[in-house]
């Protein structure tokens, strides 16, 4: 019975063992979507991973367009380079080479082998708005299945007292405590309130992880000041879907905004 | 008492430990949902749901176990319901590209031939990995690749000992008989194209 691993075997798991990992752009774009969801209070799997299974499916079919555009990987590759890297192999890699090839051209077209990981935010906050009426009660937000954790009522937030000095980890959950008021606020129709926890935001942290959520907040509570979004409002909302049309956030600027 | 609890600010805060976790172990959870055969355009989704489950289990997490441990077995759930999802979309729309074709993150400072190079090593890894079953892949993952011993991937998978022993040894050679496989089919493509 075998029970080892052959030689050929054994060094195509030693070539692979450290692969597949992420790189930091995509780290951080995930982990801001991640704090984002949960700070909205909308910490729902996807619809929970089962459910979440489908919702997923659904929205792969886009996906695997947009993934076609951004990372041709494997259009490209050559037997030879997968040579060097099993040396050994060179054989069998060929082979794999090859049938990758084959389905990747049969997939798309080919395209440059370098695969941009979605571009980097840093946007320039939209015009701070004006005072105006009351705001309408938030209708966009997402009812939170399960309250992540239980974010004290009404926070009326004594925002963190503690600047960018604080370590990292401390200062991801400070960013996040000061987003998830600013959202609390909107829920409860304040969207002035709101304005003006971002903007503290802004001033605490200009350089801050959250950046794109807290815009994209931004650009809601811009839209839900007065009894309906008005020109200011909606420019900055088509400015921000242009800028970051696969923001996880999108959705909500389009609804709120009426886009 | 009362009093001064209510005193204290209302503060929404991750609970401790979620940004940490992710800090130290994202690059664990991206890298076994591809190796699992997640598809890359669900990658980030799949990714933040299994740290919504760890974010909403922390309490249950026993601090006895390891985190990768742990974590894995998250992970081998959120990969199959993703899987599942994957093929029965592929049942109803046509032939659809699988999943070799895959954005790979470069990471800074590399140059692009190593770039190439590193995601040769992984669509050749990941096609030999595609050949197994669910739960052979799933123990040669843990064992092979993540390196965790024996019984961490016992408990990890939810397998008792002898199972994951015998499991083990299944698994080894079905990746035995895919290399195999594709050594013999690539001799056949030589002599088909000389």
């Amino acid at each position: 019975m075998t029970t080892e691993l052959s030689p050929d075997a054994q060094s195509i798991l030693d070539a692979g063992r450290d692969q597949d990992g992420a790189g930091d752009l995509e780290k951080a774009r995930v982990r801001r979507a991640l704090f984002a969801k949960i700070a909205a209070g909308g910490a729902v799997l996807t619809a929970a991973s089962t459910a979440a299974a489908d919702g997923g499916a659904v929205a792969s079919e886009g996906a695997i367009a947009s993934s076609a555009a951004a990372a041709p990987v494997a259009a490209t590759i050559s037997a030879s380079t997968l040579a060097k890297v099993l040396v050994p192999l060179a054989i069998i890699a060929g082979a794999v080479g090859g049938a990758v090839v084959w389905r990747a051209q049969r997939a798309m077209a080919p395209a440059p082998i370098v695969a941009p990981v979605a571009p980097i935010v840093v946007p320039l906050p939209p015009p701070t708005p004006a005072p105006a009426a009351a705001a309408p009660a938030a209708p966009a937000l997402a009812p939170a299945v399960e309250p992540a954790p239980r974010p004290a009522r009404h926070a009326h937030v004594a925002a963190p007292a503690r600047v960018e000095t604080a370590a990292p980890a401390n200062r991801l959950a400070e960013e996040t405590a000061l987003l998830a008021s600013a959202n609390a606020e909107l829920r409860r129709g304040d969207a002035r309130r709101a304005l003006s926890l971002l903007d503290d935001y802004d001033h605490r942290y200009p350089s801050g992880v959250l950046r794109e959520e807290v815009l994209a907040t931004r650009v809601i509570a811009r839209c839900q000041l007065g009894p309906a979004p008005d020109k200011v409002a909606r420019r900055g909302a088509s400015a921000f879907l242009a800028r970051h049309p696969a923001s996880p956030l999108a959705p909500r600027v389009r609804s709120s905004c009426g886009e | 008492m009362l009093v001064g609890r209510n005193k204290t600010p209302p503060q929404f805060a991750p609970p401790p430990g979620l940004p940490e976790i992710y800090a130290a172990h994202a690059d664990f959870v991206f890298r076994n949902l591809r190796r699992l055969g997640v598809h890359e355009s669900l990658i980030d989704d799949a990714v933040q749901d299994v740290f919504l489950v760890v974010h909403r289990r922390l309490g249950d997490f026993e601090a006895r176990a390891q985190v990768t441990t742990w974590l894995f077995g998250i992970v081998l759930r959120v990969a199959q319901s993703y899987r599942r999802s994957a093929m029965r979309r592929r049942a109803r729309l046509s032939d659809a590209p699988s999943a070799e074709v895959e954005q790979i993150p470069t990471t800074a400072a590399e140059s692009p031939v190593e770039t190439l190079e590193r995601r040769e090593a992984s669509a050749l890894l990941h096609r030999l990995l595609e050949e197994l079953d669910d739960d052979k892949r799933a123990m040669l993952v843990c064992v092979e690749l993540e390196q965790l011993t024996v019984p961490e991937a016992a408990e990890s998978l939810g397998l008792n000992l002898n199972t994951a022993y015998g499991r083990l040894r299944a698994a080894r050679a079905a990746f035995n008989e895919a290399v195999a496989r594709m050594q013999k089919q690539m001799q056949g493509t030589d002599r088909g194209t000389s």
